[in-house]
């Protein structure tokens, strides 16, 4: 009987009662709609043209319990109710974190002990702690560059998981490599750094004295530049600020043989024992042309007081250094002037990292996702004065707000995440700041 | 009470008689010197030579070559050594000189300071060093006042002498002069309360014998107050030499690239190069010198005292 109600049933399509007419047609509906959904996810997650995909949201049921959802991980971070955040930099930087500090706390109830400090004294407490086999640490986060970030890993001081890659807002930094997504200063990351700030270091000229076309196009052409122009340039100390030796990095890669005898290979100390004449001979005549010859400006503020003083006319520096000048009223932003020479200064991305010892990594987890959100970056260029680690949030920006001076990219996609771009190798700069003293400054 | 009979203990305290009282409230500070100088400072010697790791980068053997390295005259190192000697030496020589002088002039004039000079010259003893280096900085740097000053004098007299054809390096220069000038400044005031401290403990009815035989002003300051305050302005010096020798801010802030004073030598290495086996062994040497300065002040104090008494 029950096979023959099947048979028939199957044989005969066309009769449909009204009750099947209404099943049919809502599991129709249904299915359509889930059809439409999977082609929402499908869309969310196609491979955009600047090779970025969104997020896509697994199903609850796709994380075994052994691995945290991401919801499961904010509801941690809500019972541990806490983070502790370091980071250091300077009185803009610092608005820039208490700003953050201020709109998590508001999403999301969970206190934020920020700490302005200093890396060096974050670093060593991070080891200490780690030395001594304190469990808890004081820091569920800290704000680096590449050398702490380096000194934290090499010393057991970071927490070994793939945080970048559990971060929802995480997909929206920079897809290259050298931004810290897989290496920082050609440090290997494995997941565990979250770049924040993308510090640019440019040349700046006064544009009041000259025209763009007046000045050198090539990072290499400065020295020709300053024989044309004596006294007219200077950099700082490699030793004192990072806008000179980011600088001198960059030289290394055009007058030793290329960027790529460097990227992503192991520190050779003969390579620079043995093919770094050429940058020692270079600097070494340039210094002859330079601003006060034999002086080097102690820091990139000093060389940033210089050119607003009006004493030179051209230097590497930092946007944020140069930024600063024009917020603080020293320097006229019609003078200001900055570009990035070719093929580019490699500037860093710097940002954070949770220590192995962080008693609130649940919630260092959901801060720093919420600082990697667009609106949060939005606030880089405009509270620092640089670019931020997440494309879309510079192109949030406003017309008049990419347009300030001290922004020497105007379309940030189109020059850093689809552009020429590198980054600074460690070991090799912290060689030549060794070496530049002795060759260079020694005289 | 008892009495604790070892005569070296005694000695080592400068106490008579030392009781286990004595000892017991002498306990808090030995145990802070112990773990807060003490250990320390043999974790750095133990560091320099391999035997300690409190950093990672240190040699996991025992070693000297950092030792071997630091005094080679093709390094650096012993080049700082020598800078921060010479550029102490000129600073403590002339804060010291200036001190004095100033309280001698004032004691041979018999003059009464008015108590707002009194603070303005003594305004140093209050004034942190790094607030006063950045001040200095921005004096001397090349748009900064006394350079601007220096170049308008030099316009004026341009037709008849020309002292500087460009802005003159007052700052961040290889000869340390910003260095001199703020240490000057900043050590000035210590030379002048310990001399003046000194030429008031001495006896009026000197200098008036001496006036009563028919001394001049020189023949008393020559003959009586130097030789009585001597040793005071001994230790005077030592202190400033030290205290100049081991600073870091005025260093940091005004010193040169080149040429570096041995503190920012061992910032630079240990903190932005992580080479804290240099640092380690630039600190020890750094510390002995200072150790050794620090002897021979608190023999000159001692001997001050002696003589005051």
């Amino acid at each position: 009987m029950t096979s023959e109600k099947k048979t028939k049933s199957n044989s005969s399509a066309p009769n449909i009662s009204r009750r099947g007419f209404v099943t049919a047609a809502g599991t129709a509906g249904l299915s359509l709609t889930a059809l439409g959904l999977v082609a929402q996810e499908a869309r969310a997650a196609t491979l955009m043209s600047d090779l970025t995909m969104a997020p896509t949201a697994n199903p609850e049921n796709a994380y075994p319990d052994w691995f945290p959802s991401w919801d499961r991980v904010v509801e941690m971070a809500k019972k541990e109710g806490q983070v502790q955040v370091s980071a250091w930099g300077g009185a803009d930087v610092k608005v820039h974190y208490n700003k953050l500090c201020r709109s998590f706390e508001k999403k999301t109830g969970i206190k934020v002990k920020y700490t302005h400090g200093d890396w060096f004294s974050a670093q060593q407490m991070i080891l200490g702690d780690v030395k001594s086999g304190n469990p808890e640490g004081k820091i569920d986060c800290v704000f680096l560059w590449g050398k702490p970030f380096s000194n934290l890993l090499q010393g057991n001081g970071v927490w070994e998981v793939p945080i970048l890659d559990l971060l929802p807002n995480s997909r929206g930094i920079a897809y290259r490599p050298e931004l810290g997504r897989f290496v920082h200063d050609m440090v290997p990351t494995y997941g565990t750094f979250v770049p924040h700030v993308n510090w640019q270091n440019c040349y700046v000229y006064d544009k009041s004295k000259y025209k763009r076309s007046d000045m050198p196009d090539k990072i290499t052409d400065v020295l020709e530049w300053a024989k044309a122009h004596k006294g007219e340039f200077t950099y700082c100390d490699f030793n004192k600020g990072g806008s000179g030796h980011t600088w001198g990095m960059n030289l290394i890669y055009e007058l030793t043989g290329g960027y790529n005898k460097y990227a992503f290979k192991p520190y050779d100390s003969k390579i620079a024992d043995n093919d770094w004449g050429g940058l020692w001979d270079y600097l070494n005549e340039l210094e002859e042309y330079c601003y006060q010859p034999g002086t080097y400006p102690q820091g990139n503020t000093a060389v940033a007081q210089l050119f607003s003083a009006g004493e030179i006319s051209f230097c590497p520096n930092w946007d944020s250094a140069m930024s600063g000048q024009v917020r603080q009223g020293f320097l006229d932003p019609d003078r200001l002037g900055m570009y990035i020479p070719k093929p580019g200064i490699f500037s860093p991305l710097d940002g954070f990292t949770i220590p192995v010892n962080a008693p609130n990594k649940a919630a260092a987890l959901l801060f720093l996702d919420h600082i990697t959100s667009v609106e949060s970056q939005m606030s880089i260029p405009t509270t620092i004065g640089s670019y931020p680690a997440v494309t879309k949030a510079w192109d949030n920006l406003s017309q008049e707000q990419r347009d300030q001076p001290w922004h020497p990219a105007k379309d940030l996609r189109a020059s850093r995440d689809l552009g020429t771009i590198g980054g600074r190798h460690a070991e090799y700069m912290f060689r030549m700041m060794q070496d530049w003293v002795v060759k260079v400054a020694q005289g | 009470m008892t009495q604790i009979k070892s005569t070296s203990i005694s000695r080592l305290l400068g106490i008579e008689r030392v009781s286990w009282f004595n000892l017991i409230l002498l306990l808090p500070l030995t145990i802070f010197l112990t773990v807060m100088v003490g250990y320390p400072l043999v974790i750095a010697i133990f560091s320099s030579i391999g035997l300690a790791h409190p950093v990672p980068g240190l040699p996991d053997y025992f070693t000297i070559e950092s030792y071997q390295a630091f005094f080679n005259p093709e390094n650096p190192a012993l080049k700082c050594l020598w800078f921060t000697i010479w550029v102490t030496t000129i600073t403590a020589t002339l804060s010291t000189i200036s001190g004095i002088s100033m309280a001698l002039y004032l004691k041979l004039r018999d003059i009464d300071l008015p108590v707002i000079i009194s603070f303005i010259l003594k305004l140093p003893l209050f004034t942190p060093y790094l607030v006063i280096a950045f001040i200095f900085w921005v004096l001397l740097y090349p748009a900064g006042y006394v350079v601007n000053i220096m170049m308008f004098f030099q316009q004026l007299i341009a037709d008849y002498i020309v002292l500087f054809e460009r802005k003159p390096i007052l700052v961040n220069d290889q000869f340390g002069i910003a260095i001199i000038l703020c240490g000057t400044w900043m050590r000035f005031p210590y030379a002048f309360i310990i001399a003046q401290n000194q030429l008031a403990m001495i006896d009026p009815s000197y200098e008036e014998a001496a006036r009563n035989l028919g001394a001049s002003r020189f023949t008393v300051l020559w003959k009586i107050f130097l030789p009585l305050i001597k040793f005071g302005l001994l230790s005077a010096a030592l202190l400033n030499f030290l205290a100049l020798f081991i600073a870091f801010s005025i260093p940091f802030v005004l010193g040169a690239s080149w040429p570096q004073f041995l503190s920012v030598f061992i910032y630079v290495n240990a903190k932005d190069r992580g080479d804290w086996l240099t640092g380690y062994t630039t600190a020890v040497v750094y510390l002995v010198i200072a150790f050794a300065i620090g002897i021979c002040y608190t023999r000159a104090l001692a001997r001050s005292q002696t003589n005051g008494n």
